[in-house]
């Protein structure tokens, strides 16, 4: 427990410089140098977001049990998606990270969230989309293991489903409609951001039934194989 | 894939991709867009030649699409072309900055459509392997695993069929429940596998030395040139005007050039046979 807060502090420190020097450089950088660079500053704010957890963690040089369960978590979430090859447009991978989220804390769900998408990125091909995705699924991701942390969702599947559908339709969602809005428009006006936001609208319908469907499926069995890991062989207590 | 750029030196090709591509995103500025737009195209087609061409041309279609859809979304600017649908106008000034918008998206996507074949995932753990130990070892894991784990999908799924366990009926239901016990089974598999593997990893010496990495390369002459080449003509870039332009090109040119040298070379010597 002793180990832990000081991780956290060291996290927050990053945290706080990158927040209080590097995020308002960058957008007065890109506010009094260049007009509309929206691509190019919210990418660097992004990886200036994602920077501290990979630090952390790798600051903690992780043992190899952690490492590898990470790694195998990870390579579950990105293959999921080859059992169910049979239903288009279904992506359980997110719902793969909001458990392990729950279940392993915090840091494990967005370093799962960002790795993943990472590396299936590999597979369909790198693009300007890669930070943001790894920024969204990481957020759910941390997201999840913080709202479980505090108590505020528990484990059963009515709340999970509630919170895998809402992320998904206003996190995850949204974050990658806004790198479609940035990639493709060249000013933001009200009509075409609305257009965006729009057209994002059943692909995130479908990406969050998807999710649902997951959790209200696999959520509980998920959670027995990882308690029973932790309880089994003590790696990834949160 | 072995082409020249390929062969140099991972640093170097994540330099120019990582310059291309910000770059890119940097300068609207109509000259730049154009030039970074060809080498961009250039670049994608001598690296795959004629099979790159129907994605080359979907893209393409794709940025004017975007061109022509943003004046239809932004209505500022004087000069009115037409209008439409009560007064609403269509403006030139709109239309070409969809142009710009459309051609910096078309030359993003061909950058990154020539980094994905010449940045391999091997080269990527090259890089970040020294500044990210864990983490590009967990890529290196993670890389392999994937497609083991698809085989044991599968694997399990043929076993299931054998056992009688195979979906009941046609509806999607069946076939979902189905599909979640796979994953379930493959979860449990994968996981007490995992611990098997870290108790191996750790047995061996793992974290106790430094880790060294597979593949191997090292800095050569060809590899120093082209960093002092990038240099130059960021140099050049950064001067501005029409100087800045020509140093642009010269820098987006680079793995053109070496990939059109090599060719040649292999052409004459071939003919010398």
């Amino acid at each position: 427990m002793q180990n832990k807060q000081i991780k956290l502090t060291k996290q927050n420190i990053a945290a706080i410089i990158i927040i209080v020097f590097l995020i308002p450089l960058t957008l007065y950088a890109s506010y009094k140098f260049s007009d509309r660079k929206y691509y190019l500053t919210s990418v660097l704010i992004i990886i200036y977001s994602m920077l501290p957890f990979f630090f952390v963690f790798e600051k903690r040089k992780p043992q190899a049990r952690e490492l590898v369960v990470l790694a195998v978590l990870c390579a579950i979430a990105v293959a999921s998606r080859a059992a169910f090859i049979w239903l288009p447009h279904f992506k359980p991978m997110m719902a793969i990270i909001i458990i392990i989220g729950a279940s392993l804390g915090a840091e494990a769900g967005f370093l799962t969230g960002a790795v993943s998408s990472f590396v299936s990125n590999f597979i369909f091909g790198q693009g300007p989309w890669t930070p943001w995705q790894m920024f969204s699924f990481g957020v759910v991701g941390f997201l999840a293991g913080l709202l479980f942390a505090s108590g505020i969702i528990s484990k059963a599947r009515l709340p999970l489903c509630i919170f895998g559908g809402l992320s998904v339709l206003l996190i995850a969602g949204p974050i990658l409609d806004t790198c479609t809005l940035f990639t493709m428009m060249s000013m933001l006006t009200k009509e075409n951001m609305v257009a965006i936001y729009i057209s994002g609208l059943p692909v995130n319908a479908v990406h969050a039934l998807a999710t649902v469907l997951t959790l209200l499926l696999f959520s509980q069995p998920m959670f027995e194989k990882l308690d029973r890991i932790k309880t089994k062989y003590g790696v990834l207590e949160a | 894939m072995n082409t020249a750029f390929d062969g140099y030196h991972p640093a170097v090709n994540i330099m120019f991709f990582a310059g291309a591509i910000a770059m890119g995103m940097f300068f609207t500025h109509p000259v730049f867009l154009c030039v970074s737009a060809a080498a961009s195209a250039l670049y994608y087609l001598l690296l795959t030649h004629k099979s790159g061409m129907g994605f080359l041309f979907g893209m393409l279609l794709t940025a004017l699409c975007v061109s022509f859809i943003n004046p239809f979304l932004n209505t500022t600017g004087d000069t009115v072309l037409f209008t439409y649908l009560n007064a609403r106008p269509f403006t030139l000034e709109a239309l070409l900055y969809g142009f710009a918008t459309g051609g910096m998206f078309f030359s993003m996507l061909m950058w990154f459509a020539s980094f994905n074949i010449i940045m391999t995932s091997e080269k990527f753990i090259f890089i970040f392997g020294a500044l990210a130990p864990a983490l590009s070892l967990m890529l290196t894991m993670i890389l392999r695993l994937v497609p083991s784990f698809k085989r044991k999908a599968r694997s399990i799924a043929a076993a299931r069929k054998c056992i009688g366990k195979a979906p009941k009926g046609d509806t999607k239901k069946d076939a979902l429940e189905n599909s979640m016990s796979i994953l379930s089974v493959l979860t449990s598999w994968a996981l007490e596998n995992a611990v098997i593997t870290a108790d191996s990893m750790k047995s061996r010496g793992y974290g106790s030395a430094k880790r060294s990495c597979f593949a191997q390369y090292k800095l050569k002459k060809q590899d120093i040139t082209a960093i002092i080449i990038m240099l130059a003509a960021t140099a050049l870039i950064a001067s501005g005007g029409a100087v800045g332009g020509v140093g642009y090109a010269a820098f987006l040119l680079l793995p053109s050039i070496i990939h059109v040298k090599e060719e040649l070379t292999w052409l004459i010597l071939k003919s010398r046979i």
